[in-house]
């Protein structure tokens, strides 16, 4: 299986919600990729079958999961993985995406992303998971880092060195959240470029671009309003060190016309073709 | 110990109120309980109460936001209260398993909403029409097919003999 990090200049896209399909598809120029959320595609009916097959007959599709629960001690649960590698498969992506994280534990599904500790057994878990899952579905896997306001304590590595240690062991590609990178450096009172400083650039494929809000005295990565000017200047930072193959605006609440989104993505992808040129 | 034991300790304090209050009550004998080793045990008694609850809040929100598009009339009923409500009624009850989580969601908050009492009829009505409609989202869509048939068929019967 070819890495992620080996392949074209993809473009920029959206992840999409179904009250912008329709708009996507009389719009499609405007997007070069649309990001799916996998889990909302595992029903086996004919109408999901058609839904996959119209998205990929007309953009590139990434596939993205919610809870695989990479993070998992427990391991990985089969019918999950067996939904989601169908998913992968209907739409034959240059590449899908999960998170570092868990949303299960202890015969408990969280129903969010939590964070993993920072130390070497968390580190062997989650490789041990990626060989596990990548022995299955047939396209190249890229990891998302999570938003946290919090820390687990005790760590044995900071972010970046996780993430560079994922990267070197697993051979996985990086989805860099450039908002939640910079959410989770606010909430610590860190300076994001100095943290995006020490992250394996080498290794992004793919960026995540949103806008949060600050709410009871913490930053959360809400995906409720537009990227903010910020998070523009680290992602142009991202843009002009990584490989980045493509990235993709996300939107979840305060949903805006698909316009706006579609503004947004073309300056993401001004930005990269400049660095790409440059 | 292991991880093992460290994540199920977190999931407990992310998604159980009274997990999250035994915690505040007594940290070390909430590790204890859940068989961390002494380090594990460290690493919980070091995290904040305040970071956890808010982390347990960022989930409620999130559940809100999930389970809204089956709850228009609620919403209404509710009105501004609704935000507060769901995610009051969130922080006590764990989150169902499953890919039909959100209209699952939806459809246990309408039934506690009308528990909660002080609505009037209309309002209940419009409550259940929601909670109907998300136990119908959770049907696969096979079932819903054939329960269309089944209607379908049904009607015709009937307009034929009247």
């Amino acid at each position: 299986m070819a890495a992620a990090t080996d392949g074209s200049f993809l473009g920029a896209g959206i992840s999409l919600r179904r009250e912008h399909v329709a708009d996507a598809f009389v719009a499609s120029e405007s997007i070069d990729l649309v990001e799916i959320l996998a889990d909302h595609y595992f029903a086996r009916d004919r109408r999901t079958r058609e839904a996959l097959r119209a998205l990929s007959e007309r953009f590139t599709v990434v596939p993205h999961g919610l809870d695989l629960s990479l993070g998992s001690a427990d391991g990985i649960e089969r019918a999950y993985l067996g939904r989601l590698s169908g998913v992968v498969a209907a739409v034959r992506p240059p590449y899908w995406s999960e998170h570092i994280a868990f949303t299960r534990a202890g015969g408990r599904r969280i129903g969010h992303l939590a964070p993993l500790p920072l130390t070497h057994e968390a580190l062997d878990v989650l490789c041990a998971n990626v060989a596990r899952v990548s022995a299955v579905v047939e396209s190249p896997l890229i990891l998302e880092n999570i938003a946290c306001p919090f820390d687990i304590p005790h760590a044995e590595m900071s972010e970046a060195q996780f993430l560079s240690a994922l990267v070197e062991r697993s051979g996985c590609g990086l989805l860099l959240d450039v908002a939640n990178l910079y959410y989770n450096a606010l909430n610590r009172k860190l300076d994001p470029f100095a943290v995006l400083a020490e992250f394996p650039l080498h290794g992004v494929v793919q960026c995540h671009l949103a806008g949060g809000h600050r709410a009871h005295g913490e930053w959360i990565d809400s995906h409720a309003f537009p990227v903010p000017e910020a998070v523009w200047q680290l992602f142009d930072e991202v843009a002009r060190r990584a490989p980045l193959r493509a990235a993709i605006v996300e939107r979840d609440e305060n949903l805006p016309a698909f316009a706006e989104l579609a503004d947004e993505a073309a300056r993401a992808r001004a930005i990269m073709r400049r660095r790409v040129a440059a | 110990m292991s991880l093992i034991a460290l994540q199920g300790a977190l999931a407990a304090l992310f998604t159980d109120a009274s997990a999250r209050e035994r915690f505040e009550r007594d940290a070390a004998g909430f590790a204890r309980a859940f068989g961390l080793d002494a380090r594990e045990s460290e690493q919980i008694e070091a995290m904040s109460a305040g970071a956890i609850a808010s982390y347990a809040a960022t989930l409620g929100r999130k559940r809100r936001s999930e389970a809204a598009r089956f709850l228009t009339r609620t919403r209404e009923v509710a009105g501004d209260e609704f935000a507060r409500t769901f995610e009051a009624w969130a922080a006590r009850t764990p989150a169902v398993p499953g890919r039909f989580r959100a209209a699952r969601d939806a459809a246990a908050f309408c039934d506690a909403f009308c528990r909660g009492g002080g609505l009037s009829a209309s309002q209940v009505a419009a409550v259940r029409l929601d909670r109907s409609e998300a136990l119908a989202a959770c049907r696969p869509a096979m079932l819903r097919f054939f329960r269309t048939v089944l209607v379908q068929q049904a009607f015709g019967y009937l307009t034929r003999r009247a």
